[in-house]
């Protein structure tokens, strides 16, 4: 397309317009007719020179970007009139009504031979276009201005929340740590026995082959499910990133915005019942994360419902240094035999698409990370989640 | 022209978004190249709006935006894209680009404008076995204020947005992009679309 | 027989990948998530040997979720899939974790040729 393109531009635009075959060091391959006559320059003279000698005011490394920009994309780039004003500089003959001293061009390079790095450059006359141009820019200069001091004050707003990142780094490293000493206290303890156990037999020249056989390999067994609760219970949800300020009303409009998609097409209404100037300071993404688990639980939950009036409602309280977050659905609650169990990991009654680990790695999130509370409360009904945030974590 | 409103379905929005991103995904390569920068890709959002609701989400930008750029493509596949970038952005381009004077700061934009529609449209129209052409010189800057002016845009009644941020984090470099494709192109392409997704089943 | 976990929030660009996957693997050792979040739950509990892992996704993207995966697995191999293809978001995902970096789409013959390195 490009080519023909090209090939047509060439033969049709000759007489019109100006054109210059150079490649991307700017040795002049073509020079035409049109362009002899503007600038008083023969072909001859000028062919493999560099096209930035000839004319000095060309600006070579915006020109040499074009070319190669055009050249590896083998499409069109351009100058405009409106704001280069002229690439080659031609003095404009007619006396009057004029505001420019030069011919205004808009000027095309296209891509020529990809083999080469030869590109095209169409001269286009644009002087009259220009001047009217030119007038309308003069707009721009006015909000430019207004602009200015809005800038100022947004510079200044970042810098006092980025003074305010910094001072709060710190790790919940000390709860981790409780968590897995009592994740461990057990299979230590199974370690001990064995051990101690083996010493005993030892001692008493009971000890042979099978059972050290055996010992080894439970010794070895607990310690690779030591290993597994570290990284399950600790790694993979600890946040990155930094804390930040976040408008709730946003978060459960705007960025849950791929949910909206699939609970339309399950004809879910979906209420926010959030003021929508509250902010909390906390892990956005972790937050957001739990946030969208608990959300699509309801959906899910609505799945399995012929309910006509299917909704989803989420609202918050206000309390001193904290907030609930309320997460309602009428999908018709969870089972009461389930009901202790849903925090379990890998407990789920969704045959083949569940995990079973949504609701637990909430909980691990919000209390562990986010220094929260998750509760769930059910009836036949449906279903509330209840999650407590202190708003300056 | 509101009751016939055209609609993408779920799967016909998925795959015009994954077109999208690849295409997206080289053009940001081809102007990170330019720039010497890193750009950090974003989801593209597509929406089917009328003229009025796009008039609206251009008017949010406007508050924060400087610059406004806009360039026509044609062929089968055939609209024009937007280009926003603010004044704060557009100072660190120059800065970025050691671009001294207001023209050539106007110029780098144009170019990044440029880039951007030409790639991502030449490609997207690729992926369709189609192809699209630039009429020249068809970009140009428009003033802020007078945006719903815009000639060519009284053309639209409804069409498809395809936005995606252009965002170099490392120099502050932030630009909207918007497609925008009108009536007999949406039709086309939801026939292409189709024919993608009937391929994979 | 290994296991795949296939991410990406585009299921144009699942179906794609699984399409030309399942030319080499059986279609029961693959298995299907939307993001970050989703990869880390089935890698939990499929345990999966391979990860294809989109970068951009909503609500846990690529980026966040490859440390995040090889600390369950260190042994896990990591295919990045993604439309990124400037050279710092490549050396961003290796310096991360990831085994290798792929343009979008995988067709057949590039599905091979990943195979065969991994
Ligand atoms: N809103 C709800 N309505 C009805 N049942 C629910 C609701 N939320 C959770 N449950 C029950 O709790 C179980 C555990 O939920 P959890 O989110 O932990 O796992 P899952 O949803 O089954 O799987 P996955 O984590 O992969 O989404 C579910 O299988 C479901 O039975
Ligand atoms: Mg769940
Ligand atoms: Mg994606």
């Amino acid at each position: 397309m490009a080519q023909n393109e090209t090939q047509y531009n060439l033969r049709t635009a000759d007489l019109d317009n100006g054109i210059i075959i150079v490649d991307d060091t700017l040795s002049i391959y073509h020079f035409n007719k049109w362009l002899e006559l503007h600038t008083k320059i023969d072909e001859e003279s000028v062919l493999t020179k560099k096209l930035d000698e000839i004319f000095p005011n060309i600006k070579t490394k915006t020109l040499i970007r074009k070319i190669k920009t055009a050249l590896r994309m083998n499409t069109p780039t351009f100058y405009t009139a409106a704001t280069s004003h002229y690439l080659i500089p031609i003095k404009i003959n007619q006396f009057k009504n004029s505001i420019f001293e030069y011919m205004q061009q808009d000027v095309s390079i296209i891509p020529y031979d990809k083999e080469k790095k030869l590109v095209a450059l169409i001269i286009k006359d644009q002087t009259n276009m220009a001047s009217a141009n030119a007038l309308l820019n003069s707009h721009i200069e006015e909000i430019k201005k207004l602009n200015q001091a809005l800038i100022e004050e947004q510079k200044l707003r970042e810098k006092q929340h980025q003074q305010l990142l910094t001072s709060s780094r710190s790790a919940a490293m000390g709860d981790m740590i409780s968590m897995i000493a009592h994740q461990w206290r057990q299979p230590l303890s199974l370690i001990t026995t064995m051990m101690a156990n083996m010493k005993v037999k030892k001692e008493l020249g009971t000890l042979d082959d099978a059972t050290l056989q055996n010992s080894f390999k439970k010794i070895e067994e607990t310690i690779y499910y030591l290993s597994d609760t570290i990284n399950d219970f600790r790694d993979y949800f600890k946040p990155i990133k930094v804390k930040s300020n976040i408008n709730l009303y946003e978060l459960f409009s705007k960025s849950i915005f791929f949910l909206k998609d699939e609970m339309s097409q399950y004809n879910i209404n979906y209420k926010i019942n959030i003021d929508k100037n509250i902010e909390i300071y906390t892990y956005k993404n972790e937050l957001l994360q739990s946030i969208i688990n608990i959300i699509k639980n309801s959906i899910d939950a609505f799945k399995e419902t012929t309910l006509t009036n299917k909704n989803i409602t989420v609202s918050l309280e206000q309390k001193t240094d904290k907030i609930i977050l309320f997460i309602e659905d009428n999908a018709g609650g969870i089972d009461k035999e389930h009901l202790e169990k849903i925090f379990e990991p890998y407990f789920s009654t969704k045959s083949k698409n569940g995990t079973g680990l949504g609701l637990y790695i909430c909980k691990t999130i919000i209390e562990k990370h986010l220094k929260g509370t998750i509760d769930i409360y059910s009836d036949t009904n449906g279903t509330k989640v209840a999650i407590t945030l202190p708003t300056l974590l | 022209m509101e009751e016939n409103k055209i609609t993408l379905s779920e799967d016909e929005k998925d795959v015009l978004q994954e077109l999208m991103n690849i295409a997206y995904g080289s053009a940001t390569a081809v102007v990170a190249d330019m720039l010497d920068a890193f750009a950090s890709l974003s989801i593209p959002n597509i929406q089917v709006l009328t003229m009025h609701e796009l008039f609206e989400t251009f008017d949010k930008l406007k508050n924060s935006s400087y610059f406004f750029a806009t360039q026509a493509f044609s062929g089968e596949f055939n609209g024009e894209s937007a280009f926003f970038i603010n004044e704060e952005s557009a100072q660190n381009l120059a800065t970025h680009l050691e671009i001294e004077s207001k023209e050539d700061l106007d110029d780098a934009i144009l170019e990044l404008t440029n880039v951007l529609t030409s790639s991502l449209t030449t490609q997207l129209a690729a992926e369709m076995g189609s192809e699209v052409i630039f009429s020249l010189p068809s970009i140009f800057k428009v003033p802020l204020q007078e945006i719903e002016n815009v000639e060519t845009f009284q053309l639209y009644s409804q069409v498809i947005v395809i936005d995606t941020d252009l965002n170099f984090q490392d120099q502050k470099i932030h630009g909207k992009i918007f497609i925008l494709t009108k009536d007999e192109s949406i039709q086309w392409l939801k026939t292409k679309l189709n024919i993608i997704l009937e391929q994979l089943i | 027989m290994r296991k795949f976990l296939v991410t990406d929030d585009s299921k144009l660009a699942r179906r794609t990948l699984i399409k030309s996957l399942k030319e080499y693997i059986l279609e029961e050792r693959i298995f299907e998530a939307s993001n970050g979040f989703e990869a880390l739950k089935l890698t939990l509990k499929e345990k999966p040997d391979v990860v294809f892992l989109d970068l951009t996704m909503p609500v846990m993207d690529g980026y966040e979720a490859i440390p995040k995966i090889k600390n369950i697995n260190p042994d896990i191999k990591i295919v990045v899939v993604s439309a990124d293809i400037q050279e710092k978001a490549k050396e961003k995902v290796y310096a991360l974790g990831a085994t290798l970096h792929v343009q979008k789409p995988i067709k057949s013959d590039k599905m091979k040729a990943i195979l065969e390195v991994i």
